[in-house]
């Protein structure tokens, strides 16, 4: 290699002017304009003198960092911190672990936390679409354009700008904001005179259509679960579509297992052997996703086979004193219009069809075997936890799951009483019922006004809605209305803005993404805030990078009964990003509006409150079993108790309030404040033989029918409910006469739609497989996708029973083309024997990553291979789609963490 | 030492100073034609020729490329291609193909604010220099990285002109350093991922330059050390 020096003492130019020109040019370049600040260097104060870095945990601080997903779970995280950054990070270990006081342990998920908030993708800037502007939107350019880096000034005068605009034009109605019950979201727009919402029944399903009134069923179910330590008074513990090990992190998965270990058999009905049935060795009754309500009904008509047969399986005093309508000789509901009764139904009284074990098969596809072994496992003489998730209630045909499962449940008496119970068992409160022994308090924030504008869309209309200005409006899932759910009336709107503006991705997360797309192209503006360029923020106009929760002062979660999470601030606001109040602070005074009205003390202050007003039960009042003598219901028809006594959590002194420069009293609590906010939260240990073991679901209900009734007509379960047919019958989303019993409701698409004709004794269709999605570990919804941990260790493949995989010469590893009658996507297949013949498997919440060119998917999403498909009560259909699998005859697809190379042309 | 010798030394010195300096505001700031004037003249291609190691290297290539771009550059369309190109590399709202940050190639992971972000921030204020945007920015980012070395390049100029030879010496030990330990670690990996960069207007061209550059500064850094003995 030449030597420089040599080489410039042999030039032939001259140095001198070589030299000139070079200082010349460097004094231009130090004119050149202001740098922006995240590329300047600054003289700060005298030089620190600095030795090489030996050990990087010297100087570092252990925080209790944020972990706020909607994955269910609520569990410890803990980094430790250097100067703003993590150099450490670790679970709980608080304590040591053990059953009655478990550690509150992370997932792959938590440990990839810091991927997500320290990620280089993290949206830095606000941005805005290059040829978007007031005047020419240029929608169509939606998700191809170029980006503008505007600054904050500037984006916020946009979005109020917008804002004023489409309101003096169209009216509050049109704007929509997306998100599974939008109607109290967008906090500038409700002071702004609302916006159109969005209902949809996401993770609930079914049991959001009104199961407390109409048939006796909690409906989001976490009091109708016992307390944890029941479990060991369990025979059998029945899995009904309910995956713990991948979709209730924390601790279910450990209660479970020492449930096994103390002999209690499992058994899991899914349409996958799922990890949590290898991990219980739980015995598999495979279903075909989406024909659970004909499964049920074959065991029902299985349990009183046997009953007759072998006698005690049903419980007759159970269903003679608690529900109604079960056959001829039962109580009625008092409202009954006709005298139809369930077991008359199941015998083929009314339709000349008997529901037994063998029709039930035909449609689920389970061995009979398998429906006598469980219809005897549900006897009266088992003692039976019969937990459910909500995946078999988000189908097409599923209105009927909450009435089925209850009735079941009811048959074998698995209600009420030790050992039995017939629950929900979902999230962190998975295999844990009852009432919440550490409580956070209050942030002390307002709540938002009224929304001005009726109009609530159901999940699936969404998009035709903004395409077409008409929908079918039935209200409510969830109850943010005083009218709720009732009967539908067409309506119509002329959306002209969406806004992603609240912890929601729903264009990705909700159904129809394709039409959904074709809707953001329409409509004049759309804005997003937003960690990353997920597929809201990337079909948007103006994007505006908000904070992670690592960014924020803190605050507390409400994790399983035992635990409540505290968490503090790990870093300030990466780049440019500010927070969701600093953001709709600006955007309201914008707009002319007093932020104050929505946020009127700091952040900080709100998560002092919320400290302040944490409360624990007090140990010493707590009486053995009291605790399962519920006092009423709430609002969602969970049993309340009464005899719980709660206390002030945390203990705070003047110091304190002065150290934190917040507003406050002191007071006395059972933790010091800097405790509570270094062990990362509080948790309750458990003893075996605690006051709170003795929660039973229903308890009340069970001791004193009479004086504690349920919510129904009846006040008992119903299994022939007037109430329930009369809700669902004036729906009108499709022309179905529903039945007061939980009949088996042929779906619009569904397993029979996979037939030509629908005749499932003929020759399979166009679409002969059925499509659901499981929830991965990859994600939490849609959030997680871009962490590179995550990415490499759950590729997201299309999961493929081995059968149908040869049948159609596929291979593990060969890409996939799955079509469905909305879109078509590719992704890698993984080929096993552990998932129903029939059935195909994508996991939830990838990124779209569509070609332009030919509409394929290239990232797997699986809302965008679901269309707008609508089921007789507007519940999205999220799991029983028909689909079409081939082996991809275009270049294979690449593993997600991986992508190709080009060559620079210097 | 002759005063030849002297003159090369100030040359080379001045030299650095100033492909240090304009680096840094190129990759630094979105282009205008100011700034683009300024990249595709003459003068920086001799800058860059001055240390080509041989005919046709990158070094050596570099200049007529710039000169190309120069030219085209009086068209506002094509300048407006530019930013969008700048945009889309190093600013998002994307996913970047080649983050222009040292932490995301020292770790197996796309990350900001790692150990050696740490490391860098250290080093930054061992000479008295922080971040304009500390702490919410990454430390370790090319644009700073190249900011901190064009700083070191001046006070080795200041140097040079009060005849403070420690200093100097200290100055460019302290240079060789930190592309040893940071950038020369880092940026042809970088590199190799701007490869897929979409579109190949002036960034992805001038990041093989760069590469290129910063090695060669690593060896007159050692030849400089030499003569100045």
């Amino acid at each position: 290699m030449a030597n420089i020096m040599d080489g410039i003492l042999h030039a032939e130019f001259s140095r001198r002017d070589f030299l000139k020109g070079t200082v010349a040019a460097t004094a231009a370049v130090a004119g050149l304009g202001m740098l922006p600040k995240e590329n300047a260097l600054a003289e700060s104060a005298a030089p620190v003198e600095h030795a090489p870095i030996v050990d990087p945990e010297e100087g570092g601080k252990w925080i209790a960092a944020a972990c706020w997903h909607n994955c269910g779970g609520r569990c410890m995280n803990k980094v430790m911190v250097k100067d703003g950054m993590v150099v450490r990070q670790k679970t709980d270990d608080t304590h040591p672990d053990s059953f009655d006081y478990p550690q509150q342990r992370g997932c792959v998920r938590g440990k990839a936390q810091q991927q997500q908030c320290f990620g280089a993708d993290r949206l830095k800037y606000p941005m805005k679409r290059k040829h978007w502007s007031p005047d020419a939107p240029n929608g169509e350019l939606r998700g191809k354009d170029e980006w503008e880096r505007i600054s904050w000034d500037e984006a916020i005068q946009y979005v109020a700008d917008q804002y004023k605009t489409i309101k003096e034009k169209y009216g509050n109605q049109a704007f929509v904001t997306g998100s599974w019950g939008s109607y109290s979201e967008n906090i500038p727009l409700m002071y702004y005179g609302g916006h159109t919402s969005v209902a949809d029944s996401t993770s609930y399903g079914t049991y959001l259509l009104n199961t407390n009134t109409t048939i006796g069923v909690s409906r989001n179910g976490f009091g109708a679960n016992n307390d944890r330590y029941d479990m060991l008074n369990a025979d059998t513990i029945v899995f009904l579509s309910l995956n713990p090990a991948w979709s209730a992190p924390g601790t279910p998965m450990i209660h479970f297992q020492r449930a096994k270990e103390a002999g209690v058999k499992f058994i899991s009905v899914d349409p996958m052997y799922s990890a949590s049935a290898q991990a219980l060795d739980a015995e598999w009754v495979p279903v075909r996703t989406g024909t659970d309500t004909a499964l049920l009904l074959g065991v029902a008509s299985e349990m009183l086979r046997l009953d007759a047969e072998e006698g005690d399986i049903v419980d007759w005093d159970f269903l003679k004193k608690y529900t109604v309508g079960f056959d001829a000789e039962s109580e009625k509901a008092p409202n009954l219009k006709d005298d139809v009764n369930f077991r008359d139904y199941l015998e083929g009284k009314y339709d000349g069809i008997v529901k037994d074990a063998a029709w039930a098969s035909k449609i689920s596809g389970t061995p009979v075997e398998s429906i006598t072994m469980l219809a005897r496992a549900l006897g009266k003489k088992n003692n039976v936890w019969l937990l459910h998730s909500f995946a078999f209630a988000r189908n097409d045909g599923a209105e009927n799951i909450p009435q089925i499962v209850m009735t079941i449940g009811a048959m074998g008496g698995h209600c009420g009483k030790p050992g039995n119970c017939m629950a929900l068992s979902y999230t962190h409160n998975s295999a844990n019922g009852g009432d919440p022994l550490v409580k956070a308090g209050g942030r002390g924030l307002p709540g938002t006004p009224d929304n001005g504008v009726p109009g609530i869309i159901a999940g699936p209309q969404v998009w035709d809605a903004v395409l077409t200005g008409k929908y079918h409006m039935i209200g409510d899932y969830y109850g943010y209305t005083a009218e709720g759910l009732g009967k539908g009336v067409d309506m119509e709107c002329d959306i002209h803005c969406i806004t992603n503006v609240d912890e929601h991705a729903y264009l990705a997360s909700g159904p129809n993404m394709k039409k959904g797309i074709e809707a953001y192209r329409k409509v004049d503006f759309v804005v997003t805030k937003a960690q990353f360029l997920n597929t809201p923020a990337k079909y948007s106009d103006i994007v505006l990078p908000v904070t992670t929760y690592w960014e924020l002062p803190g605050g507390l979660a409400s994790s399983n009964r035992e635990f409540l999470f505290c968490y503090s601030k790990v870093t300030d606001p990466l780049f440019e990003a500010k927070s969701d109040q600093e953001i709709d602070s600006l955007i309201m005074e914008a707009l002319g509006l007093d932020p104050k009205q929505a946020y009127p003390i700091s952040e900080k202050q709100q998560f002092f409150n919320a400290i302040k007003g944490a409360t624990v039960v007090n140990v010493e009042t707590a009486t053995k079993g009291g605790d399962g003598a519920a006092a009423g219901y709430d609002p969602y028809g969970n049993p309340l108790s009464s005899s719980l006594e709660y206390i002030p959590l945390v203990t705070i002194t003047q110091e304190d309030i002065d150290t934190w420069g917040v507003e406050g009293e002191p007071q006395e609590g059972v933790i010091s404040l800097q405790d509570f906010i270094d062990n990362g939260g509080y948790q309750v240990e458990r003893k075996p033989d605690d006051p709170f073991c003795g929660h039973l679901g229903y308890a009340s209900f069970i001791q004193d029918p009479e004086a504690h009734p349920l919510a129904t007509a009846s006040g008992k379960f119903e299994i022939t409910s007037q109430t329930k047919a009369d809700l669902f019958n004036g729906f009108g989303f499709i022309d179905w006469d529903y039945k007061p019993y939980p009949e088996y409701i042929t779906p619009t698409c569904g397993y029979e739609g996979t037939f030509k004709d629908k005749d499932i004794d003929g020759e399979k269709g166009e679409f002969p497989y059925l499509l659901y999605n499981i929830h991965y570990l990859r994600r939490s919804h849609t959030t997680f996708n871009n962490c590179p941990w995550l990415r490499e260790t759950w590729p997201n493949p299309v999961f493929l029973n081995a059968s149908d995989a040869k049948e159609r010469g596929i291979e593990s590893g060969d890409t996939v083309l799955i079509t469905t009658r909305t879109a078509q996507a590719l992704r890698k297949a993984c080929v096993m024997e552990g998932l129903m013949p029939g059935v195909v498997a994508i996991p939830h919440g990838a990124w779209e990553n569509i070609d332009e060119e030919t509409g394929i998917d290239h990232g797997g999403a699986d809302n965008y291979l679901l269309g707008n498909e609508i089921t007789g009560s507007g519940i999205t259909p999220y799991n029983n789609i028909n689909c079409r699998i081939e082996k991809y005859d275009g270049p294979a697809l690449e593993d997600d963490c991986y992508t190709d190379k080009r060559i620079i042309e210097l | 030492m002759t005063q030849e010798k002297r003159e090369a030394v100030e040359l080379l010195l001045a030299n650095r100073l100033y492909l240090y300096s304009l680096l840094h505001k190129t990759f630094g700031r979105e282009p205008d034609g100011e700034l683009i004037a300024l990249l595709c003249t003459d003068t920086t291609a001799s800058a860059f020729a001055l240390l080509s190691a041989e005919k046709g290297d990158p070094l050596d290539r570099i200049g007529p490329f710039l000169k190309s771009v120069g030219a085209k550059a009086a068209d506002a369309g094509f300048l407006t291609e530019l930013r969008d190109e700048y945009t889309r590399l190093f600013v998002g709202p994307d996913k970047l193909v080649a983050p222009p940050w040292e932490s995301v190639y020292r770790g197996e992971d796309a990350m900001l604010f790692q150990e050696v972000t740490l490391e860098v921030r250290e080093i930054y204020r061992g000479f008295g220099l922080l971040p304009e945007g500390y702490p919410h920015v990454a430390d370790d980012s090319l644009a700073l990285e190249l900011a901190f070395m064009s700083k070191l390049a001046e006070r080795a100029m200041e140097d040079l002109h009060n005849g403070d030879e420690e200093g100097l010496d200290r100055l460019l030990e302290s240079s060789g350093d930190f592309l040893k330990r940071h950038l020369l670690l880092w940026v042809p990996k970088f590199l190799e991922r701007m490869q897929k960069a979409s579109t190949q207007l002036l960034y992805p061209q001038l990041c093989v330059a760069l590469d290129t550059f910063l090695r060669r500064d690593g060896e007159s850094l050692k030849e400089l050390r030499a003569a100045l003995q």
